[in-house]
């Protein structure tokens, strides 16, 4: 930068602070007014009056305060992210040229990744599959299970009776269809009973409405 | 003899400002001093706006700045043009003549 005559480079940090860049727009603007008074004083104005002037002269100062330092963060910003850039691709550069004059390395680096990669994905479909498989209806997604509390007793999921469940589904708005079940191993069922020894059939009861509520 | 002022046109505070760093490197207030001396106080331009063109001019990269001793042991933000600011100079004064030229054609016809 060829300097104007008489001089000298003051020193700089390269990443400022939005407080630093508040001082420094803060001096540039002071500077400018001390400079502007002391012409006016020059002129002829006594020192309070060449104050008054200079920032009635300047314009709206608080304003031009804010949109300076507004301007440069976002110059500091972009600048930042045009370095972070560059360096990264000078990284990027720098590791290609490494890996390919070692190709020993590389290739068993390069093996050990796709087996790694590989059996993970492999592991994790499967569990997926068994675990965490989606239920199969349609729009699994807004099915949703209800329970009836009982908050005296302190129970979260209590039984619900079917006077109750009925009038859930006459005042329910939230939901777009209810339906219940009632199934308990060794409850719900029927006995056999006939020839031979009487035999335990497990069921469960629906209430109408129960498979559309699934829509299936 | 000082002329009486003009309003400045819309817009060519950049133009200008970028053709004072042409010249020389300098702070807000020396900018804003050499566009009243060269224009012998014609050229009116806001010092509020004067320096949000700066900064503007600054983050577009069509000028740096650097803080700086002044002579007189100040410190000041000295401003400079970049290639980026000779380039967008040059363009925008052919700019301007073309469009002035244009503009008193249509002015001038009888």
């Amino acid at each position: 930068m060829t300097r104007p005559r008489g001089t000298r480079r003051a020193f700089r940090f390269p990443w400022r602070t939005t407080r630093q860049v508040a001082e420094e727009v803060d001096a540039e603007l002071a500077f400018h007014l001390e400079r502007r008074t002391e012409e006016l004083m020059a002129a002829g104005l006594a020192p309070d009056d060449a104050r008054r002037e200079a920032a009635a002269r300047f314009g709206d100062l608080e304003f031009t305060r804010r949109y300076c330092r507004g301007e440069d963060v976002r110059r500091e910003r972009e600048s930042r992210h045009m370095t972070m850039l560059h360096e990264l691709r000078q990284d990027l550069g720098y590791a290609l040229r490494t890996l390919r004059s070692a190709p020993g390395f590389t290739l068993v680096a390069l093996l050990t990744l796709a087996l790694g990669i590989g059996a993970n994905t492999a592991i994790f479909s499967v569990v997926r599959g068994v675990l965490l498989r989606p239920l199969p209806f349609p729009a699994a997604e807004r099915v949703v299970r209800i329970w009836h509390a009982n908050r005296s007793a302190d129970v979260a999921r209590s039984q619900l009776s079917e006077p109750d469940f009925l009038e859930w589904r006459a005042a329910s708005t939230r939901f777009a269809s209810l339906g219940a079940y009632w199934y308990a191993p060794g409850g719900s069922g029927a006995d056999l009973t006939g020839l031979g020894n009487p035999e335990r059939l497990e069921g469960a009861y629906f209430a109408p409405g129960f498979f559309e509520t699934l829509r299936v | 003899m000082p002329r009486r002022p003009l309003g400045l046109l819309q817009g060519t505070v950049d133009v200008l400002i970028l053709r004072t760093l042409a010249w020389d490197s300098m702070h807000g207030y020396g900018i804003s001093r050499w566009i009243n001396d060269r224009s012998e106080g014609a050229l009116a331009v806001e010092d509020a706006a004067l320096y949000q063109a700066l900064h503007r001019l600054e983050r577009k990269g069509l000028v740096d700045s650097e803080w700086r001793i002044s002579e007189k042991n100040h410190r000041a933000k000295y401003y400079r043009l970049t290639p980026a600011g000779q380039r967008q100079l040059r363009a925008e004064v052919a700019e301007l003549r073309q469009y002035m030229s244009v503009l008193f054609q249509v002015l001038d016809h009888a």
